[in-house]
């Protein structure tokens, strides 16, 4: 993408203001974005496309970025950029040494070898299914999104890592009226991959689901309030694990002692029935990359086992901070943001009980069956998430549907409280924002129950 | 290169292609200062930016956008933009007009102040000084300061040819605090023209303040519960629900209030608008994204529902005028959008408010706004944290709660609003409300 000697050039131009680490992050990206609402496709394609330029001496970072990778800008950028540790050295950048490629996302078919036609032809496909599943059905919203990034990672050290990274997404959203009420109901995937995305999607099947829940929100009650007991869904249900402790195990907090999970490596932190993962490198998924987005080769890192909090998520800065390598968790949106410890494919591991079990042994509670987005204040502990679809559990048996509702928590809190975990282990695709912008993520884990957590409803 | 040269080759080019062409180009300048205690954490420069082009054929449109703005660029957002065209359907309405002028117009509203890394970089050190030595609990400050400058350039081949430039400069302090085992975290952030606005121990000061006021702090029981609102919970939570009053989502049959037009909606003392020049405000916008002149929009008046957000596009399937309030990203389409939504204030102050509340809650945070509440219902159900309020008074703080509800019913039991007018981060303004029976979740058992 770039030429050898001229990254060398730059780097060893941000080297000479007294860096004692320089990076720079190059991306080319397509991307085709399309949406179908309201009887039509609306569709819009482009190209991203820039460098990010990163120095750091001891734990100080510059970091800067531009769309021109001319190599007048780059020399300039690199100058301007290296002024600012107002220091004089003679540092030299390493050989480069290239990456071998890892195959831990292969891709069948890539976006731009499908026709955009066919592509709005499965987004109608979707629509009209949504709209024909029921006449309260009043409006549906189906997007794709496809996003072909090709990527280069080069350092003073001499890393070269040259990646492409295919992703594709396909979500139904239908919207259910009954007088003058509306709900929405959400169905999606998303993967590492291209085209055959839709080898595992049953498009009427998935329209229906979505279209099923919007009618069932329509017509239930709203959800209770206070505490009880509440079982999670699998897939998107590792919200509760993402937020609750994922955050909180991100070497950017924990390495400032600013994460309630810092300093308690080896300590009893969850309940023993909890073992959690952050795996960068399952195939295809979601989450997944050969290397991260510092050029560290991705790889499955134990987090807690059996409610003993084994390891963090760590990244180079950080890992400078606390003494410690990178676990190849360095993760950003794009070349406008420095990368920082992020999380890729997280989950709570599969236990042994059925869903049935769970069920029947919970006497009043709420069973969240479809979750939506949460955040957490690591400082804290404290974190939420919203309940999107939920049915009361009365006397062992699943009652009432009730609409979403906010639950919260502290998280050290709700970890000892997981009483049982199913075996029916999933994972969902997520998007998650913080402070290196927003990333793909995969969060999941199997059905669960926590004996007790606060549901905000309104009853 | 020129960009305006740059959009008049695109133009050249796609001439015999398209009948129509629009542009759309943002350059965006940023410097970042970001200290962590008195450590220099982050120093960053960026210059970026887009383009995006809509192209028309007969009475189909494509998009298409790039971030490489040189001429070698223009064959393919040409080609990417003939091939989305091809797939487009024909909107049901048909396409709005073009914007057809001669007038070419520049405005210019960043500040004469440029950056100057030099003090920057000290107010920066003199923030994070003056968090660590205000308390002996401050574990950790955190300061950024923050300079945008975002140009942008609309033009058609029908002669449109609009520029404006806008700065924003912003200082933010989060101070987190440790008592024995317990943390707690607080901010206060500034918008600022000139850098001698902004006080580094007030804005320090404040930061830990309202990190050392959440100690103790801890649930209350469920029940229905009088709320003050503060300024800036209110301006989040309305901003959150902004898109309720977007005229693509009334159109779509996406928005909760999309019947009640010209009916109550908010108790009679609420007034919202959308204030393109607003005072308070330092993104004062005298066109939209699309090149529309904007203009104050009463959204609701004295409680009723008096107008939705019209982009071209919108207002064209409602068969209205555009209200002027286009707003994108070159990364995706125009939609409409309010600028800098305001509830306009009333004469109470804040500790009126406490007082004439008696017993309540204080709320001073709310989270997960995106993932909590929904336009298309407007129900929300949303984390919120503050103090209790008792006899008018506030007494200890508290969290672990959830306030749920409906857009509209919470609207409509509002009792007050205060007079304490505040531009939030999200660059919506609102002054602190006194509400009525809204649904709080707590620690009880059910």
């Amino acid at each position: 993408m770039l030429a050898q000697t001229l990254v060398a050039e730059v780097l060893d131009i941000g080297l000479s203001g007294g860096a004692d680490f320089a990076e720079i992050f190059l991306e080319d990206m397509t991307v085709n974005k399309a949406e179908f609402t309201d009887g039509r496709p609306r569709t819009i394609s482009g190209r991203d496309y820039g460098l990010g330029l990163r120095l750091v001496k001891g734990l100080n970072t510059v970091y800067a970025y531009t769309n021109d990778v001319s190599r007048k800008s780059l020399v300039e950028l690199a100058r301007s950029a290296a002024v600012a540790f107002n220091a004089e050295q003679e540092f030299k950048v390493l050989d480069f040494s290239v990456a071998p490629e890892r195959g831990i996302t292969p891709i069948k078919i890539y976006p731009d070898q499908i026709e955009l036609k066919e592509k709005i032809d499965l987004l109608r496909q979707g629509y009209h299914a949504a709209m024909a599943y029921d006449t309260e059905i009043s409006q549906a919203q189906i997007s794709y999104h496809d996003w072909d990034q090709k990527v280069l990672i080069a350092n003073s050290e001499g890393t070269w890592v040259e990646d492409r990274r295919t992703r594709s997404r396909y979500m139904i959203n239908a919207v259910a009226s009954f007088g003058s009420d509306y709900q929405s109901g959400m169905e999606g995937y998303g993967a590492s991959k291209g085209f055959e995305l839709f080898d595992c999607i049953n498009i009427p099947e998935m329209a229906a689901k979505a279209a099923e829940a919007a009618k069932t929100m329509v017509h239930a009650a709203y959800a209770p309030s206070g505490k009880m007991a509440v079982v999670m869904e699998n897939g998107f249900g590792g919200v509760l694990f993402h937020e609750a402790c994922g955050h909180g195990l991100e070497a950017a907090f924990v390495s400032k002692d600013s994460s309630v999970y810092a300093g308690k490596l080896g300590q009893q932190v969850a309940s023993p029935l909890v073992t959690a993962i952050d795996d960068g490198t399952i195939e295809n998924s979601w989450g997944s990359s050969n290397y991260d987005d510092e050029g560290t080769p991705t790889q499955r890192n134990l987090l807690i086992e059996n409610g003993i909090l084994k390891g963090y998520l760590v990244d180079r800065i950080s890992g400078k901070r606390m003494g410690c390598v990178s676990t190849g968790s360095s993760r950003r949106e794009s070349y406008k943001f420095a990368p920082t410890s992020r999380m890729n494919n997280t989950y709570i591991q599969a236990g042994s009980s059925t869903r049935e079990e769970i069920i029947s042994d919970t006497e009043y509670g709420l069973y969240a069956k479809s979750l939506g987005g949460g955040s957490v204040d690591v400082v804290t502990g404290e974190f939420n998430f919203a309940v999107r679809e939920a049915y009361l559990i009365e006397n062992g048996k699943l009652s009432q549907p009730v609409r979403g509702a906010s639950l919260i928590g502290t998280g050290l809190e709700v970890l000892q409280k997981i009483d049982m975990v199913g075996q029916d282990l999933l994972l969902s695709e997520g998007m998650c924002g913080a402070g290196s912008g927003m990333i793909p993520a995969s969060l999941g884990q199997a059905p669960l129950r926590i004996s007790s957590l606060t549901v905000g409803g309104r009853e | 290169m020129d960009y305006r040269d740059l959009i008049k080759q695109i133009f050249e080019n796609g001439r015999n292609t398209f009948s129509d062409m629009e542009a759309y180009l943002v350059r965006d300048s940023e410097k970042t200062i970001e200290y962590s205690n008195e450590n220099l954490e982050k120093y960053a420069l960026a210059s970026s930016g887009g383009l995006a082009l809509t192209v028309r054929q007969g009475d189909r449109i494509g998009a298409a956008y790039t971030e490489n703005l040189t001429v070698e660029a223009i064959p393919e957002l040409l080609s990417m933009a003939e091939q989305t065209l091809s797939v487009n359907e024909p909107e049901k309405a048909g396409l709005p007009d073009l914007l057809e002028t001669d007038e070419i117009v520049n405005v210019d509203l960043s500040h004469d102040k440029p950056f100057q890394a030099a003090s920057w970089l000290e107010l920066g050190k003199q923030i994070a000084t003056e968090g660590l030595s205000s308390s002996e609990e401050v574990h950790l400050v955190e300061v950024f300061i923050v300079q945008q400058t975002v140009q942008k350039l609309i033009m058609n081949t029908r002669g449109l040819n609009k520029q404006s430039t806008h700065q924003i400069n912003l200082a933010y302090a989060e101070a987190i605090l440790k008592r024995a085992e317990e943390m707690k975290s607080g901010r206060d952030y500034l918008f600022f023209e000139d850098i001698s606005e902004v006080n580094p121990q007030v804005l320090a000061r404040e930061a830990v303040k309202n990190a050392e006021a959440n100690f103790g702090a801890k649930s209350t029981g469920s029940g229905q519960k009088t709320l003050v609102l503060d300024r800036r919970v209110m301006a989040s939570w309305l901003n959150a629900f902004e898109p309720s009053f977007s005229g693509e989502n009334v159109n779509f049959g996406m928005s909760s209030i999309q019947d009640k037009l010209g009916e109550e909606i908010a108790s009679a003392v609420v007034n919202l608008v959308s204030d393109p020049l607003a005072e308070l405000s330092s993104a004062k916008r005298y066109f939209d994204d699309e090149g529309v002149s904007t203009s104050y929009l009463p959204l609701i008046d004295k409680g009723v529902l008096k107008n939705f957000l019209y982009d071209q596009t919108s207002a064209k399937q409602a068969q209205v005028a555009s209200s002027g309030n286009a707003q994108r990203s070159y990364k995706g389409p125009s939609k409409p959008r309010a600028f800098n939504l305001t509830l306009l204030p009333g004469d109470l102050s804040r500790e009126a408010l406490f007082e004439q509340a008696g017993d309540g809650i204080y709320i001073t945070g709310l989270q997960g706004l995106h993932s909590g509440l929904s336009t298309i219902s407007g129900d929300f159900s949303v984390p919120a944290s503050g103090f209790l309020i008792e006899n008018g008074q506030l007494s200890r703080p508290l969290n672990q709660i959830v306030i749920a509800g409906n857009f509209v019913d919470l609207l409509r039991k509002i009792e007050a609003v205060g007079s304490d007018l505040e531009l939030e981060m999200s660059g919506c303004i609102a002054p602190s409300v006194l509400v009525r029976d809204v649904s709080v979740s707590g620690e009880n058992e059910n």
